[in-house]
């Protein structure tokens, strides 16, 4: 990564969609180039891609809960994983280590939205137990992906000099 | 805003076009529009209605955590005196380190998420939090394999905007 890598990344942490040639414009290289760069730095795992985000309130959502899960010893995390990724309104799962093996992040539309999700989790081969944490709504950025989780960690980054923006 | 927007029903195609752009919101309409079958000025259409009634809110660059510095992500669910939750939380806030911090009910009545350089500024920051004497328990998880946890809007079921009015 160098200057004009970091560049196209701030530029992309400014305006996501932000067209090639405007880019391209901006920092007075050609098109090409900053398709080509912009396509390695995805290559290489530097950045992943670009989302919208969307209200969840107004898709009929009202709340966020945490699920904390405990594994049984002999279960298989990976394939755990992969089977909960995949489940409606699952938006996060994150292997753990601590008082829980993982912690899944899902959205709800009412309580009994609520609960038939846990049955659905509770569902999945290799829980031991599960607890759940339901996230007060006015704590909450109802658009997901928060964009207060993102601006804070570009803040933090552009506070200790890796990202110019 | 054209307040004959508002009335405009969702349809099915709208929420392929929001899917599409959860995957990728780089994505030219002109693919978006083959895809579904449908003329590009559909797609530029439809998503401009999308955005002026709030439903698509803006978007965000999804990157490589650790190739920025973060090595540590940790969640801390916190039992706190009830009564002082709020106040809990505005302390929380303060320090600047957390990404996330949420009142919750359920096991734990707070969720902090840190987003950490490593696990030295891991325990300065705890250490703070630690504190504030209206904390009764705090226990941390690390959160590993931070690369895969990435938000997952796709899962997201739409189905209820076309019930919307």
């Amino acid at each position: 990564m160098d200057l004009v890598d970091l560049k196209i990344i701030g530029l992309l942490i400014q305006d996501p969609q932000m067209p090639f040639s405007r880019m391209a414009k901006a920092l007075d290289i050609g098109i090409e180039t900053v398709i080509r760069r912009y396509n390695k730095l995805k290559n290489e795992g530097i950045i992943y891609n670009t989302t919208i985000t969307v209200d969840m309130k107004k898709c009929g959502y009202t709340g966020h809960a945490l699920f904390l899960v405990n594994t049984l010893a002999d279960a298989e995390p990976e394939k755990m994983y992969s089977e909960l990724v995949k489940k409606r309104n699952v938006l996060t799962v994150i292997h753990a280590i601590g008082d829980y093996d993982l912690l899944i992040h899902c959205i709800y539309s009412d309580l009994d939205d609520l609960y038939r999700l846990q049955r659905e989790i509770s569902k999945v081969p290799g829980i031991k137990y599960m607890s759940v944490v339901v996230v007060s709504a006015k704590d909450f950025n109802t658009s997901f992906p928060s964009s207060e989780y993102y601006s804070h960690m570009i803040s933090k980054m552009a506070a200790s000099g890796q990202i110019k923006t | 805003m054209n307040p004959r927007v508002l009335t405009l029903k969702i349809t099915e195609t709208d929420l392929k076009i929001i899917k599409a752009l959860q995957l990728d919101a780089r994505a030219s309409y002109t693919d978006i529009a083959k895809e579904l079958g449908v003329s590009k000025n559909i797609v530029s259409t439809r998503v401009r209605l999308l955005k002026e009634k709030g439903i698509i809110n803006g978007s965000i660059l999804l990157f490589n955590l650790s190739k920025f510095g973060f090595g540590c992500l940790a969640s801390l669910s916190i039992k706190a005196i009830p009564s002082k939750v709020d106040d809990v939380i505005k302390y929380i806030r303060s320090l600047k380190g957390p990404a996330i911090s949420a009142s919750t009910m359920g096991s734990y009545n707070l969720t902090v998420i840190l987003l950490m350089q490593d696990t030295e500024e891991l325990k300065r920051v705890i250490d703070s939090i630690k504190k504030d004497p209206a904390i009764i328990q705090i226990n941390t998880c690390i959160l590993t394999d931070i690369e895969k946890a990435l938000p997952r809007s796709q899962n997201i079921d739409l189905s209820r905007l076309l019930e919307a009015k």
